[in-house]
């Protein structure tokens, strides 16, 4: 159990790897339509705050408490918590940073093959010619399992693929699998997006047909003055503050338990501070260099302002694959050119969801190679073995809400609980008292010596303060608010069609049964532990 | 386009292009893994 752990190859690799962990599916789809439904420009406002208040401070505290448990042999965080604070209780807290990554993992896959799917669909030229109609159709047909067109099996192909590429990465290892995925899908990544991003953005004017049925003229840069406009009125409103702090914490995948798990690989002499902000920088280059310049701009020239807000509140999906085809269908150039773009387009977002999931994989497999002295190939194999068999419960009730369910709960709500426990555990209770202001300034601040550990660059002084106050504040409001606001309609389900109740009640139980399943081998870990004789941490 | 807007979108995307540009910089000049390149440590303000 305390054999030599493995290590990163490199530092670039590590940093791509990091970032391929961060940049995803909400890079390029949820963070344009959380712009557009919150005022496009009024929206960047807040988004820049949180991101220097919220995100990269807990980018810091996630690569901190990762690396300090794997400086005790612990790759996930059950252990990393007990580390930090000696109650029995806090192993159980970090339950939490195993199933969260391994919840999301298993929906995440699902969405990730539609994405592997549509650059199929691409090439063979299926979504060439389609009506807005009959793009919604050929995505709810696929959905529903019911596309005679293409045989309902489909899907469950597509599904298998990604789990196998995805889970055959992982199987080869730290640096011959994750972090070699990153070197190759990092740059196709940004490169894709980068060309799409000129596409778009050398668009020229177009005649749109507005709802009332008269006819007007759009164009990229019409878009780009909707995302960069602020309306200063709008800026009072709680709910648009709030929406871009949530979308900092989802885009930088803090309060899951993977980038914990990739930290726990660094060694003391590793910089952290250098590499956690060259990670955030890295993903806020993919979401507002580029996310912020390809969806957006190009609704918004094919349809107008009034149109992208439309799409933007059908969700992310509509957009990214509904909408977006659209405009590849309207692309001069005819049906080679909206093949490359639908190619480009899903290809990178299927290369920045692989790099996600194989990080969302690895706080679980670490944890079995740990605990229970698996191999390797056992514990992928494990793993795997699991996601495949819950996976099916998301293709087979997808249409009945099942997997929204757990996006919620999961994917939404649980990352905000994680985040404050780590901060918590991590700020003031292996740092400074937070009552003590002499304690944050002081030499003895544990948390911030362990934070410059290796560093190549020293963080400047006054994110001492934003991490011990700022930050914890920041998310118990965002708890407290989402809390009232969300997580209460949510679990009573107003709003929610009758006829999805009972399947939404059973994804629930599902849930809670995995996550008692991994509070039962947590358990069993430590009992093992100790009776091996070692720490009881 | 919108000047405010331009304004706007190229502070922004300075900040951001900035910062991983002046990290990468940073990071690439760094001793290969394994030697000491520790700041000296600071005692706050």
């Amino acid at each position: 159990m305390t054999e030599e752990r493995a290590r990163w190859g490199s530092r670039v690799g590590l940093i791509l790897a990091m970032a391929g962990n961060a940049v995803g599916l909400g890079n390029f789809l949820r963070f344009p339509v959380q712009a557009t439904e919150n005022g496009g420009g009024t929206f960047m406002i807040p988004y820049f705050i949180a991101f220097l208040l919220l995100g990269i401070p807990l980018m810091w505290i996630e690569w901190g408490v990762g690396r300090h448990g794997g400086l005790r042999g612990h790759g996930s965080v059950p252990g990393m918590f007990q580390t930090l604070w000696k109650n029995p209780v806090a192993k159980y807290m970090g339950v939490l940073g195993l199933f969260m990554p391994l919840v999301v993992l298993i929906y995440y896959c699902y969405i990730e093959s539609w994405t592997l799917a549509w650059t199929f669909f691409s090439i063979k030229g299926s979504l060439h010619g389609l009506s807005e109609q009959g793009m919604r159709q050929f995505l709810t047909n696929y959905q529903d399992l019911q596309a005679p067109e293409m045989g309902w099996w489909v899907p469950f192909a597509f599904y298998f693929v990604t789990i196998a590429v995805n889970f055959g990465v992982v199987l080869k290892g730290l640096s011959g699998g994750i972090e070699k995925l990153a070197k190759i899908g990092m740059p196709i990544l940004f490169i894709f997006a980068a060309i799409l991003v000129v596409r778009v953005l050398t668009l020229h004017p177009q005649t749109v047909t507005l709802a009332n049925g008269t006819t007007a003229t759009s164009s990229p840069a019409a878009g780009l003055n909707f995302m960069y406009l602020p309306d200063w009125a709008k800026l009072k409103s709680p709910s648009v503050w709030l929406a871009a702090a949530g979308q900092i914490f989802f885009t930088l995948s803090v309060g899951m338990g993977s980038l914990q798990a990739y930290a726990s690989y660094l060694r003391k002499e590793d910089d952290l501070t250098l590499s956690g902000i060259a990670t955030a920088a890295t993903n806020e280059t993919a979401e507002v260099v580029l996310g912020g310049s390809l969806a957006i701009p190009a609704v918004v020239a094919f349809f107008g302002v009034a149109g992208a807000v439309a799409i933007a509140k059908g969700g992310a999906y509509d957009l990214g694959f509904v909408a977006m085809p659209l405009v590849f269908n309207k692309l001069p150039g005819g049906a080679l050119i909206a093949m490359a773009a639908g190619v480009m387009w899903f290809g990178l977002l299927f290369f920045a969801g692989i790099t996600s999931s194989v990080s969302m994989a690895t706080p679980t497999t670490s944890f079995l190679q740990e605990n229970f002295g698996f191999t390797r190939k056992k514990s992928v194999l494990a793993v795997a073995g699991v996601a495949v068999a819950i996976g099916l419960l998301h293709i087979f009730f997808y249409q009945w809400g099942f997997l929204s369910e757990w996006d919620y709960w999961a994917g939404t709500f649980g990352l905000v609980i994680l985040a404050m426990m780590e901060t918590v555990l991590f700020v003031w209770v292996l740092g400074p008292n937070p009552w003590r202001w002499r304690q944050v300034w002081s030499a003895d601040n544990r948390m911030w010596n362990e934070l410059h550990d290796g560093a190549a660059w020293r963080i400047p002084n006054f994110y001492r303060f934003i991490m011990t106050y700022i930050t914890p504040l920041f998310l118990v409001v965002m708890m407290v608010a989402w809390g009232y606001k969300d997580a209460w309609p949510t679990l009573m389900m107003h709003g929610i069609p009758a006829d999805e109740h009972v399947t939404r009640w059973w994804s629930r139980g599902v849930m809670l049964l995995i996550l008692a399943g991994l509070m039962l081998l947590t358990r069993i870990a430590w009992r093992r532990r100790e009776a091996q004789g070692e720490e009881a941490a | 386009m919108n000047k405010g807007a331009l304004i706007f979108m190229l502070c922004a995307w300075a900040v951001v292009l900035g910062i991983l540009v002046w990290s990468f910089a940073k990071l690439l000049r760094l001793p290969p893994p394994g030697n000491d390149h520790t700041p000296p440590p600071d005692s706050g303000p």
